[in-house]
Order: C-alpha cells, then structure tokens, then sequence
C-alpha cells in the first residue's frame, strides 16, 4: 500500500515542476497544444488552485471558435471534437470556482456545437481518433453538465447524452472490451477511457429517471468492463507493454469504478501494483516519461499528477471524494497540503 | 547532403526487434522485421509517440502506442490518417554493422 505522506510531498514537487514549466503548456506564454492545456488546467483544478489561475481559463475562452468548439492546436481555428470536449470539460469544472460569466457562455456555445455535432447513431466523429474514443469525451463532458450544470444545460444534453451512452454500451464486447480496429486494437486505453468516462457516471445518477430502469445493465457493463481493465494488467502492473499513459489510464479508470461498484478490495491490489510501477518508472528528479527509461513529456507529468491525487480520493472511505475528482459529484475538489511554489522552489524545479 | 551513419549491430537484433537511434541530431526508429531492416521518424505526428515502442503489424506497419495512427513502414504513409506521413530512410547492412542514410 502506497505510503500517504511520501505521495503528498511528490504532489508537492511535481506540482512546483509543472508550474516551473508554466511557458509550455500555457496559452498565456503563445499557441499551444489544445490537449496538453486541458491537461495542465485538470491538474490544477484538482489541486484546488483554480482562483489564482483564473487567466488561463480565460485564455481557454479567448481561442474558443465560432461553432463553440476549439482546435487541436490553439491557433488553429479548425474544430477537433476529442480535445474540444476536454477543454469544454475543464471550463465546467473550473466555473464551479471562478463563476464567470463569460466562461458560462462558452460553455453553452459548446454544448450547442456537441448537440449539433453529433451523428444519428449517437457518435462523435474526430478523424485523429477513434470513434468510440472519440464518443466518450463529449459524453463525460455532458455526464458533467448533468452532474453540476445549470438546469437549462442539464434539459438541453440529455437526449443527446443518451444517444451517447447507448452508442457506447452497444458496441462494448461480449468479453467487456472496447476495442477499434483502425486504431486501437488490442483495446486497453479504449477500455478504460470508455468505463470511466462515460458508462461509470451512470452509476452515479442512481435516481435519474433515464438511467434508473438501466442500472442493472449499466451495473453489467461496468463489471465487465472492470474484469477485463484487470485481465489486461502485466505482472510488474503496467498496462499495453510498459506504456505510462495506458497504465495512468487504467489505473484511473479503476479507481473510480472500484469506488462506485464498491469493489475496492477485488481491484485494491492491481491499483496498489500500478501505482508501485508508476512511480518506480517516473523521470528523476521530476516528471514522467511516456515509458520507461525516455525523457520527460509534460502531459505525461500531468497525467501523473492527475493519478496521485486520485489516489489520495480513491484511499478515502466515501467514493464521493473520487467522484468529485470526475466531475461527477457536486464541490469543489482539493488538495489538502498544497504548497504554492515559491519562486525560489520554481527556480529548482526548473533548473 | 545525405550521408551514411552507423546505426547499430546485427547483435542489437538479437533480443531487440526495434531500437530507438540518435543520429545527426534526428530522432530515429530502426526496425528489424522477419530480416529486413527498416528506419523511420521516431516520433508519431499526432501527439509525438515514440514509434520505436509501437506495435509491429503485418504490411508491415507500425502502429503509435499512444493513440494509435499506425504507418507503412517502408512508404511512411499513415494508413488511418491519409494526410500524415513519416519521413524513412534507407537502410544498408555493412558486415555486421546496420547503417542508415540521413
């Protein structure tokens, strides 16, 4: 089991190296990947930062395009659902804290483009991704405008969100995979993105009147679903031949199913393994690596960061700690013992 | 001008089916497939995926282990994203040592 306090002090210290490495991956320092900026802002939400980077929110509002979405780099005005629904998914978040209005309206105009966006079968289409990966995205995004959107948002996605989640279930295989010829074939990322980001949430909604005649179904393709996230688990814990983001993803993805399903102690070992081979595998003295042994990405780091403190949430007793680490429950996540990096810790973490 | 650069040994195959190589300040990925050689870009141009650990497919193709985009491995095309492509470069095997072309 992994030690509490040795996890706190590394959120600390990767939390300074990420704001040390601030110029690249924020909007405010230039044009950047649209994927890596919703990364970075995840983490910083999670670490209940959010007030103090009120601006880099309202950068992500700045390079919002006309249809309401954004493009897969910041400068490109060309609309790339799968990094839209990421970013549209941090602004909801984020707007929990900040209330801005102009954030709330950037909001709509993103859930109008995913409504109009979204193909008769209930899909998503990106042509950079996967279709059924592609789906789970704006689904999460409209699972959070349900969770803690504004009750005119919450009418306006639930058709829509439907159609979404249908998609989803329809295609899971009977073994529980998701699996997409074209891109993802042996179906480990897809999988674990598809559980905890879209079918999961459903759970969470137990008196919803759409999903309540669903639960036991739903109940079904996240069991499912979670054996086969664990059959996929390699002996030293890491997922799809030693790949970071693949085992932050899975890990993740069980965190949250194991909290909601209230199987703890049957995923307890494989998560406990994961994390081991996680840190075990991270870049000296900071960050994390895409796999073993290579130098650091700044998402990768993110994503690292985003496993720690989901870690923390997933240690508590209640599941709702984790929940709110989703999006999926109400409040305001937090990282209790955050230091804000000083200038000379930014200075180190630099250097 | 291109010019050729000792890359590997035949020995680095022996366990290894791909091998990730600086040279002349490029980022490469050399793959041995049932006895051919074959040397590409080693970075995916999606999201930067490093190519050397992406899976082998028959084509023979290799697929980006991050999200995915897998290419021809001798023509350097993407075969799920028509208008990306990888840079490859010749490959030449001198004795026992494996030489690429930049």
């Amino acid at each position: 089991m992994q030690n509490i306090n040795k996890i706190k002090n590394l959120i600390n210290s990767e939390y300074a190296y990420l704001m040390a490495e601030h110029d690249n991956w924020s909007l405010l320092s230039g044009p950047k990947n649209t994927e890596l900026v919703a990364h970075a802002l995840r983490v910083i939400l999670h670490a209940g930062d959010v007030k103090r980077n009120e601006v880099e929110w309202l950068a992500v509002v700045d390079c919002q395009n006309e249809e309401g979405a954004w493009g897969g780099e910041s400068d490109n005005p060309t609309s790339a659902p799968w990094a839209s629904a990421f970013l549209a998914l941090m602004l909801i978040r984020g707007n929990v804290v900040l209330k801005n209005k102009n954030i709330a309206k950037a909001i709509e105009k993103s859930i109008d483009f995913f409504i109009k966006d979204q193909k008769a079968d209930g899909r998503w289409v990106d042509p950079a991704w996967a279709d059924l990966d592609t789906t789970s995205h704006p689904v999460s995004f409209f699972n959070v405008v349900l969770a803690i959107g504004e009750p005119k948002w919450k009418k306006k996605v639930l058709k829509s969100w439907q159609a979404g989640l249908k998609f989803i279930t329809d295609n899971q295989n009977p073994d529980g995979s998701w699996v997409d010829k074209d891109f993802h074939p042996t179906g480990v990322e897809t999988t674990a993105h598809l559980v905890q980001d879209s079918v999961i949430v459903a759970l969470c909604f137990p008196d919803r009147k759409e999903v309540a005649p669903h639960q036991e179904e739903l109940k079904n393709v996240c069991n499912k679903g979670m054996e086969k996230l664990l059959s996929f688990q390699a002996k030293d814990g890491s997922y799809d031949s030693e790949n970071m983001d693949h085992t932050m993803d899975s890990t993740r993805s069980l965190i949250i199913i194991s909290k909601v399903l209230r199987a703890e102690k049957k995923c307890g070992p494989a998560i406990e393994k994961a994390m081991d081979w996680i840190n075990e595998y991270k870049c000296q003295p900071a960050g994390w690596p895409d796999f073993p042994g290579m130098k650091v990405n700044l998402e990768r780091t993110c994503d690292g960061l985003d496993v720690l403190m989901k870690y923390l949430a997933w240690r508590e007793k209640d599941w709702k700690p984790a929940g709110r680490r989703w999006g999926y429950v109400t409040g305001i996540p937090s990282f209790k013992g955050l230091k804000k990096p000083s200038k000379k810790q930014l200075a180190v973490a630099k250097a | 001008m291109a010019a050729w650069h000792s890359a590997a040994t035949l020995d680095d195959f022996k366990a290894a089916k791909s091998k990730y190589l600086d040279l002349a300040g490029k980022e490469i990925a050399l793959f041995h497939i049932e006895g051919t050689f074959y040397a590409t870009d080693n970075f995916c141009p999606h999201r930067g995926g490093p190519l050397f650990r992406g899976h082998v497919e028959p084509g023979p193709s290799v697929r980006c282990p991050l999200h995915g985009w897998a290419f021809d491995i001798e023509s350097g095309k993407c075969l799920n994203m028509p208008q990306a492509k990888i840079s490859t470069f010749p490959v030449e095997i001198r004795g026992e040592e494996v030489f690429v072309q930049i």
